[in-house]
Formats: structure tokens, C-alpha cells, sequence
């Protein structure tokens, strides 16, 4: 397998763009990602695309529009892992020879829907009992404040935490802090869930450029390598699964830290997927980053924000940043480049050399998630 | 290794029709179990797995020998959530997982006072007409 780098990445402002096409919000950091990167756009050899609502041809509508054809596009679903899932589709075709230089898109437009929850497949079993997902997290919340003690309280630390990093980034759709008070207090979306314990809904769309080591050594810009790059399916349980313990999410971090050749303790920063704030203490625990059992109190030790031992979402993660859906995955990979290349200003972690990103694709019965990707960078 | 000459050509037989497995309504997952009303589920004979709803094959082992049973009624609640947003029905409503005693967790509809529903303790179905929920059992032993 040969080394792959992301020589180049960029991302619109996350927010709400009803007046634009999946186009529209694609194309802006397409081109930014290819100038960073020292491109042409006739350079692209292959086109991936992650989305989950853009309907037929998503990437070719992006890509028409600015003269890109000629060349396999590949359109890919995999719910929330969309975008993550395209990156590792083009990272295959590089590490595998087949292409130097490929561009990945991840976009989606949540504000087609009018708001509300993630319109599921209604034709799944549990999604016609009333799941939304809200709900499953909600439940899963709900057992760890049965089994660790796990207050409401713990909970809203979580998007305080990720409301702070998000008032560093311009490209966040929500940059106002806020306080657990306010978390706690606010309108109850899925008991004990409120609603800025939900990730907001919006648009949004990211780029990055893939390049093989041999292509970027002819312009040298600013990389990183991709030392791993892992996607899971989820696996059925019919039985008792416990929802403290998502065997999807551990088994790809597994994987990938075995591939990367380096453990959790390595991390500087990890982009997680924090849709809800009960994900990303189960994710402490499932990724590595601290003992079972003591996802709460490593929460509160601050070793997860800024001069701690692992910042977590120094982006502000999907609380705070946003989450239109297959846009995600790349948007996580285009804030790891910043911050291991040195460029992410005020919110830049302190010698971030080696990084994380993981997210999940969920909502349907018998899994914990359907998709879950996970990628390891280092800074070159 | 011998070959299927015809294996193109010949009419396809029953393994190779869509299996009809859409079931939208409630009332399609309950079933008569000598006098009482229980869900049902599926139950390999290959392997021995069960599961929540009826289906055509197999989720531990790809089987397709599967038997219709009916579930035991009687479960615990393993987490809920009352939900308060929905563009599909009315809110607030309330959803758990309910654990059953043969190893099956199915995802029910709850009825009754929030405020009674407590992980770990007893649940119970409660079939009335097509709808179906779970419902705290309660110290008298109603649900």
C-alpha cells in the first residue's frame, strides 16, 4: 500500500442555505480545496462523493458545474459516515495505485426537510414503532445514568465543552457559548435529551484532495498523511445488546490503531461523533481514550479540551459545528488538516502531531450503526 | 466442481422469489397463542436464534428455516425515552427496549405514567385491538 497525504481541504460555514443547490454549496470548497492543494481541476483523476439526501448523481451535479467530467464519479451513502466513507474510497484508489490525485466531496442539505428529525426508512421495524434518533440516544443515555450514575448535568457538560471550541470557529453554524443551566433548560426533544444536547440541523459541504506521496512531492504544500483508514458494517444483535458498549466503534478504532501503528495515548486530537451529548462519553471509552467506567470524570478533568492530554472536537464536533449528515466526515478530516498543518488560528491544539476522526451511520433495527469509519493522520 | 447446465434457464423456483416482508400495520406482528394474543418472532432451526419481528431468514446465520413462535409477554424495561418531536405522530410519546425472557429485545410502545417506568423491573404486553404496547407492571400485578 502505498502513502496517501490531504494536500488540500476546505469547507463553507455551516448553516442554514435554503436558497442553495447541492451544488451550490459543494462547488466554493472544491475550488479552495484544489488551490490549497496546488491543483488543477483537470488534475482530478476520480471524484468520491458522500452524501446520504442529495438523490441520483450528487457528485456529477457538483462536478458539472465547474467542468470536471471524463473521469469516475462515484456517489456514496452510508448515512452519517457518507462523507468519511468517500474519503476512504479514495484513499483505497490511491494507496492501491489506481489514482494520484482524487478529489473527495462530502455535502448535505438538512434544511429540505423544514426541520425536525432525520427522515429514517420507514420501512425498518423499529423506525415504525417511533425510533427517530434522538430517541436511540436518548435511551442510551438514559442506561448510562442507570449503571455509572451519570447525571443530566454530566450530560450538558458535554455541549458546554463543545459550544467553547465552536465560538473559536468561524465555520461553526453555532459560535455562542452557552451553560448547563441553559443545556438543561432547554426544550426537551427525547427525554433526557434537550435540544442543545442535539447537534443542530443544517447545510453544509467539504472538500478534500487526496494526493499519493509521489504527486505531492512535486509541489510540497502543506500535508498530512493518512496513516489509517478503517470502515465497519455493524453487526445484528437480536439479543441483549448493551448500549454502553457499541461494538461497531470499537472494533474500527481497534483496527485502525492497529493499522496506524500507534495507540490512543498517541493522540493529540481526535474529530468524534458527538451527535448527541451521550455519544461522545461513550466514544471516550470505545476509541481508547480513557479507562471503561470513567468517561465522566476525564470529561470534567478537562483532558478533552484545549491544554488538555486529547482535545476532543476542537472544531466544536457536530454540537457545535453541525451536522448535515454526509458533509460530516470530510468536514472532521478538513479540521484535523488545519490543526495538524498549524493552521487553526485561536482554536490551534498545542503541538497536535498525530489525529483522530470517527463517525458513525445509524438508524436501523438491530444495529448499534449501520457505518462507522474511522481514520488516524499524522503531521508530516 | 460439476456444473448446473440449466442453472440459467430453468424457471425459478420458490427460494428465488422476493419474500414478502413488509409488514406496516401493528396488528401484523401479534398472533393467537391458545387464547392470548402475543407477539410473535422467529425462531431458526438450524441455529436456534430467535428474533423480533417474523422473517424469512435467519439474522445469526443466514438460514431460511425459520418457525413462526409466539414471544412470552413478560419482560424488563432495558432503557425508554418519552420523545417530544415527531412530523409523524402525535407527541409526546413514549418508546423502550423491553428485554424478553427468552433473549429477544424488542422495541415497544409504552403505556402508562412515565413517572412508573424503571429500568431493570417488570413489563408487560398489553395487545388492544391492532395496537400493541408494554406496560409497567405495577405492585397488584396489572400492567
Amino acid at each position: 500500500m502505498r502513502n496517501v497525504l490531504v494536500t488540500g481541504a476546505a469547507m463553507i460555514p455551516m448553516g442554514r442555505y435554503p436558497g442553495s443547490s447541492y451544488a451550490g454549496l459543494a462547488v466554493p470548497p472544491v475550488l479552495e480545496a484544489c488551490r490549497i492543494a496546488g491543483i488543477g481541476l483537470s488534475d482530478v483523476q476520480a471524484l468520491f462523493c458522500g452524501h446520504a439526501f442529495g438523490g441520483m448523481l450528487t457528485g456529477q451535479r457538483v462536478a458539472k458545474e465547474i467542468g470536471i467530467g471524463g473521469i469516475p464519479v462515484v456517489n456514496i451513502d452510508n448515512a452519517c459516515s457518507g462523507g468519511a466513507s468517500a474519503i476512504q474510497a479514495g484513499y483505497r484508489a490511491i494507496a492501491n495505485d489506481e489514482a494520484e490525485i482524487v478529489l473527495v466531496v462530502g455535502v448535505d442539505k438538512l434544511t429540505q426537510f423544514g426541520g425536525g428529525t432525520l427522515p429514517l426508512v420507514a420501512e425498518d421495524v423499529e423506525v415504525q414503532q417511533g425510533m427517530v434518533m434522538p430517541a436511540l440516544y436518548a435511551m442510551r443515555a438514559r442506561r448510562h445514568m442507570h449503571e455509572r450514575g451519570t447525571t443530566v448535568q454530566d450530560l450538558a457538560s458535554v455541549s458546554v465543552k463543545a459550544r467553547r471550541h465552536g465560538a473559536l470557529n468561524p465555520f461553526a453554524q453555532l459560535q455562542k457559548e452557552t451553560t448547563v443551566e441553559d443545556v438543561v433548560n432547554s426544550r426537551p426533544i427525547a427525554d433526557p435529551l434537550t435540544l442543545f444536547q442535539c447537534c443542530p440541523t443544517g447545510d453544509g459541504a467539504a472538500a478534500v484532495v487526496l494526493m499519493s506521496e509521489a504527486a505531492w512531492r512535486k509541489s510540497m504544500v502543506p500535508a498530512i498523511r493518512i496513516l489509517a483508514s478503517v470502515l465497519h458494517s455493524g453487526s445484528v444483535e437480536s439479543g441483549f445488546r448493551n448500549m454502553l458498549r457499541p461494538e461497531i466503534t470499537y472494533e474500527s478504532a481497534h483496527d485502525a490503531f492497529e493499522a496506524a501503528g500507534i495507540g490512543p495515548q498517541d493522540l493529540d486530537m481526535v474529530e468524534l461523533h458527538d451527535a448527541f451529548t451521550i455519544a461522545e462519553l461513550v466514544y471516550y471509552e470505545a476509541l481508547g481514550l480513557c479507562p471503561e467506567g470513567e468517561a465522566v470524570a476525564f470529561l470534567h478533568s478537562g483532558a478533552t479540551t484545549f491544554g488538555g492530554k486529547v482535545v476532543v472536537n476542537p472544531s466544536g464536533g457536530l454540537l457545535a459545528k453541525g451536522h448535515p449528515v454526509g458533509a460530516s466526515g470530510v468536514a472532521q478530516v478538513v479540521e484535523t488538516f488545519w490543526q495538524l498543518t498549524r493552521q487553526a488560528g485561536n482554536r490551534q491544539v498545542e503541538g497536535a502531531r498525530n489525529a483522530m476522526t470517527h463517525v458513525t451511520g445509524g438508524g436501523i433495527a438491530g444495529l448499534d450503526h449501520g457505518a462507522c469509519a474511522v481514520h488516524v493522520f499524522q503531521a508530516l | 466442481m460439476d456444473i448446473d447446465k440449466d442453472l440459467g434457464a430453468r424457471i425459478p423456483g420458490d427460494h428465488l422469489q422476493p419474500v414478502t416482508d413488509i409488514r406496516m400495520e401493528p396488528g401484523d406482528h401479534v398472533g393467537d397463542a391458545g387464547g392470548d394474543r402475543l407477539l410473535q418472532g422467529s425462531e431458526c432451526a438450524s441455529c436456534g436464534e430467535k428474533a423480533f419481528p417474523t422473517r424469512a431468514f435467519c439474522p445469526a446465520c443466514g438460514g431460511r428455516d425459520l418457525e413462526t413462535i409466539s414471544l412470552p409477554a413478560e419482560g424488563t424495561l432495558y432503557s425508554y425515552s418519552v420523545v417530544h418531536v415527531s412530523s409523524s405522530r402525535a407527541t409526546p410519546y413514549a418508546i423502550g427496549y423491553v428485554d424478553l425472557a427468552n433473549g429477544v429485545r424488542v422495541l415497544a410502545g409504552l403505556r402508562g405514567d412515565p413517572a412508573q417506568f424503571q429500568l431493570d423491573e417488570a413489563v408487560r404486553l398489553v395487545v388492544d385491538g391492532n395496537e400493541w404496547s408494554f406496560a409497567p407492571v405495577l405492585e397488584n400485578g396489572d400492567a
